[in-house]
């Protein structure tokens, strides 16, 4: 049985990684942020969906990858949630590609760190490798479990 | 809801809807007996619902809606005349309907209650119409105040038909009457022909596209260029007219009358006054005044509780109205006014006011003011300790029972809508609480200022006055009071803060802060230091997700422009400021203890009792609150039993479950739940948590340097306090036992910054 899996495709920094297509519900560009102060550090800010307040989470510093460059990115990928929708900042968004799920492998035990807890595994492309995203723990921020800050 | 079928939950719901009616009807027909029509109505009520439950073979409610039946059916019939013993039973025949009711929506079952005692009471009346009169009237003389739970027709003061009356539920029924005269389906007693329900979320998506709307229509407004088609300007004119009626139209979907939360009072009055033997007439004035749903439901806890107070506090017994030469029937009022953009409620009694002199010595006992400066005090000065507080846990703690309990949670949530609370009484007349609140959440007034670079919204309500710094002679700008900025304003030391600093932007470093924002925080004043003040606005506002619960922000908003901006949550600033001190959280610690340390060598711990009698002691510095909560509002989530508390979850730990079993026998029966339950709220490493206990006593300072070491886990020591031994709970450990993750979270707290 070949069942086929639709994701939409990213970059962060040099991650290749793919997002639910149902999950998402639209992409924005030249996005504006407002920060907030003392919040969580993954938190990019504020942003103004027609109306909507919606809290950006910046995909690379969630991941805990280097964050120079913060001002220049401004992709932004708003999902839907049971709650309320949350944006995610991300390098660049690519194509939607069909993928075979048995073409998906977990993640070696050897990939350590943040990482680890967001990637639920890889689909092997032809020539790359498609990370998806474990979107529960990316937008689960660490002050819901309890640390503060 | 899924395993229950669709008969048993049409039959559900239209029940309770008309035991609503029912209770209104009754209290009606106590003022008008006579009124055929209303026995009728009721009478069919009770009828459908026997029927029904017949059907669906529910045998206790069929029996008691039977019996209820038999006495509505002498009523209706003349043979039997209503009196306020009647009213009472049927109203508890209603109550033990509801009660089975609600346990077959649990589990379609009609549970294990036992009804047969107030099914005799209903066929007691039913036997014989007029020996029901008589044995009624006897009961009424062996009144025995002390038991009116036992026995239910005493203590019941004789005319009470004049007693209670309920003009809203007349005047409501009247009007329905007059639509649905000849419908007799009881089906046209609860909805209105031309209206209908609405989701509020449905609302609130309106209001949002709303103000899209306006958003858009102020940037075409910006965008026209000055030499346009005439045509265009024209249309953008009258899109500008029409965003603002859409608007208001939205604005005033969102409003309902103040009626819809006053239904309920007529027959909460009328059982208050019953059950204290007062009688009490209750008026409501106004109720068509709209206000806006979500504030509604903010206030509506409040409003009763400052009627009960009425009724319980305020208003006299019978015999001592008679003594002071008033009529021995009260009033109660509730009065609900525009005024202004804001809507005032006031509860007004006819009773006996304040008496400043008890609530003098009460604050004096407990330390909020010293004896030597009373006589300088006004008596609204002395008023405006009832609604401290710890002034009312004080009075719960000793179990003295008088004016003021719990008043400041109702101005605390009087406040937290952004309205204010304040109370006028006359001695021997009367006592009038006044709430005043924003006719709608929705929109806010505020004062857009800058601070590290980012604007920020201040809600106009906490803010006092705005100084800009440098202007004049005779000011000193800002001085250090050592290491602490100051400003004297007007001969008085101000404490200030930079916002700045506050919010962690403090990057910038030495922009010039060229204003101040005093700020009203709960009881003290203090001023937020700016780098400029803009502008005022009127703002919509947006809730922030729950991943920035926590921060000093009470929500955000949307600007003209399409920005977005913060608003500050004034409190918590000063709160984590330390300007402020956390007089909501640590209502206890308050100014006695900040003002009266322990003597040396002291200690004050809080004494509580525990079930079996054993007393325990918990260091008073971890107390932050003493609360009273209803058990019905406990809740559980996973393995944690929490309490929704002041807008936040609140961890409870019931006590004698988490301290280890005692060697000694404990008592074989266990006590018998109450429906409230006495909270100790202390704070753990900034983190809030209730334990609960059996009851509280006392606050005393006590030597606990002589301990022995304590016998049983959670326990630190044994010590001798008051003359008893009491052991002193070991906090720390008693939350590792019953809650193993919350101090580990806490912990990494620190680890992690």
């Amino acid at each position: 049985m070949n069942e086929r899996k639709q994701y939409c495709t990213l970059r962060v920094g040099d991650l290749f990684l793919g997002i639910d297509v149902g999950r998402i519900q639209e992409v924005l560009r030249d996005t504006s942020f407002t920060p907030v102060p003392l919040s969580d550090s993954s938190i990019r800010g504020l942003i103004n969906l027609r109306g909507q307040i919606v809290t950006a989470i910046d995909l690379r510093r969630r991941l805990g990858l280097d964050d120079t460059d913060d001002q220049t990115r401004t992709s932004t990928m708003v999902l839907g949630t049971a709650e309320e929708p949350l944006a995610v900042v991300v390098d660049s968004v690519g194509d939607v590609v069909e993928v075979d799920a048995e073409s998906f492998e977990p993640p070696p035990d050897t990939l350590k760190g943040e990482a680890r807890r967001m990637i639920d595994g890889a689909h092997k492309l032809e020539r790359s490798l498609l990370l998806i995203l474990n979107l529960e723990t990316v937008m689960t921020l660490a002050d819901e479990n309890g640390t503060d800050e | 809801m899924g395993g229950m079928s669709a008969i048993i939950a049409e039959f559900l719901a239209e029940s309770v809807e008309n035991l609503d009616i029912m209770d209104q009807d009754l209290v009606a027909l106590e003022k008008d007996p006579s009124n055929s029509e209303v026995i009728e109505r009721i009478f069919r009520t009770i009828h459908t619902i026997k029927g029904t439950c017949g059907f669906l073979a529910f045998s206790k409610l069929e029996a008691v809606t039977h019996s209820a039946e038999t006495v509505l059916a002498a009523l209706r019939d003349g043979n039997l005349k209503l009196t306020p013993e009647i009213t009472t039973t049927l109203l508890k025949a209603v109550d033990s309907v509801r009660e089975i009711l609600a346990h077959i929506e649990k589990d379609e079952t009609e549970g294990d209650g036992d009804y047969s005692a107030i099914q005799q009471e209903l066929d007691a009346i039913g036997a014989g119409s007029g020996d029901g009169k008589k044995k009624a009237g006897e009961s009424g003389e062996q009144a025995d105040l002390s038991s009116p739970a036992t026995t239910p027709q005493t203590g019941v003061v004789s005319d009470l038909p004049k007693a209670v009356t309920a003009e809203s539920a007349m005047r409501d029924l009247g009007s329905k009457r007059d639509d649905g005269g000849d419908n007799d389906d009881h089906a046209t007693l609860t909805v209105g022909d031309n209206s209908l329900r609405v989701d509020v979320a449905v609302l609130d998506v309106l209001m949002n596209l709303v103000g899209e709307l306006v958003l858009a229509r102020n940037q075409i407004g910006q965008n026209l260029p000055s030499e346009s088609d005439p045509g265009l300007a024209a249309a953008s004119q009258r899109l500008d007219s029409i965003t603002g009626d859409l608007q208001e139209a939205v604005m005033r979907a969102r409003m309902q009358p103040i009626s819809s939360i006053l239904t309920k009072v007529p027959r909460f009055v009328r059982d208050l006054a019953v059950a204290s033997g007062k009688q009490v007439e209750i008026e409501l004035q106004g109720q068509e005044t709209d206000l806006d749903k979500s504030v509604l439901e903010a206030i509506k806890t409040s409003l009763l509780h400052l009627v009960r107070n009425a009724v319980d506090h305020g208003i006299e017994t019978p015999e001592e109205r008679r003594a002071a030469g008033k009529p021995e029937q009260a009033r109660v009022v509730v009065k609900a006014a525009h005024e202004g953009g804001a809507v005032v409620i006031e509860v007004r009694d006819d009773g006996k006011g304040l008496d400043t002199e008890r609530i003098l010595n009460r604050a004096m006992e407990a330390d909020l003011v010293q004896a030597d400066d009373a006589p300088g005090l006004s008596p609204s000065d002395i008023e405006q300790f009832i609604f401290r507080p710890g002034f009312s846990t004080a009075r719960e703690v000793t179990n003295v029972s008088g004016r003021g309990v719990g008043l400041d949670v109702v101005r605390a949530n009087v406040e937290s809508i952004g309205g204010s609370i304040e109370m006028q009484s006359e001695p021997g007349r009367s006592t009038t609480f006044r709430i005043k609140i924003p006719l709608t959440l929705a929109i806010v007034s505020v004062i857009l200022v800058r601070a590290g670079g980012q604007r920020f919204a201040i809600p106009q309500a906490s803010v006092v006055e705005l100084v800009r710094l440098g202007h004049g002679e005779t000011d000193l700008g800002i001085e250090d009071l050592h290491g602490v900025p100051v400003y004297r304003l007007r001969g008085r030391l101000l404490p200030l803060v930079s916002l700045e600093d506050e919010l962690g932007l403090g990057v910038s470093g030495q922009e010039a802060k060229e204003s101040i924002v005093v700020l009203q925080g709960d009881e003290r004043q203090f001023g937020l230091l700016v780098d400029s003040i803009d502008d005022s606005q009127e703002i919509v506002v947006k809730p922030l997700g729950h991943r920035l619960a926590g921060l000093p922000f009470a929500g955000a908003t949307i600007l003209g422009d399409g920005s977005i901006t913060l608003i500050l949550d004034v409190f918590r600033v000063g709160l984590s400021a330390g300007v402020v001190s956390d007089a909501r959280v640590h209502a206890l610690t308050l100014e006695s203890d900040l003002t009266s340390a322990p003597a040396p060598g002291l200690e004050r711990v809080l004494l509580i009792q525990g079930s079996d009698d054993e007393r325990l002691a918990l260091d008073l510095s971890r107390v932050s609150r003493l609360e009273t909560i209803d058990r019905s509002r406990i809740e559980r989530v996973g393995n944690s039993t929490v309490v929704q508390y002041r807008g936040e979850i609140l961890k409870l730990i019931d006590l004698e479950k988490a301290l280890p079993e005692r060697r000694t026998s404990r008592r074989t029966d266990p006590p018998e739940p109450t429906s409230e339950a006495p909270v100790v709220i202390c704070t753990m490493r900034g983190k809030a948590c209730g334990l609960l206990v059996h009851r509280i006593l006392d606050i005393v300072d006590a030597d606990v340097s002589e301990a022995t070491a304590g016998s049983r886990a959670g326990i630190k020591a044994c010590a001798v306090i008051d003359g008893r031994v009491n052991e002193v709970i070991d906090l720390a450990e008693v939350v590792r036992r019953s809650e193993p993750g919350f101090l580990e979270r806490a912990d990494g707290d620190g680890g992690d910054a």
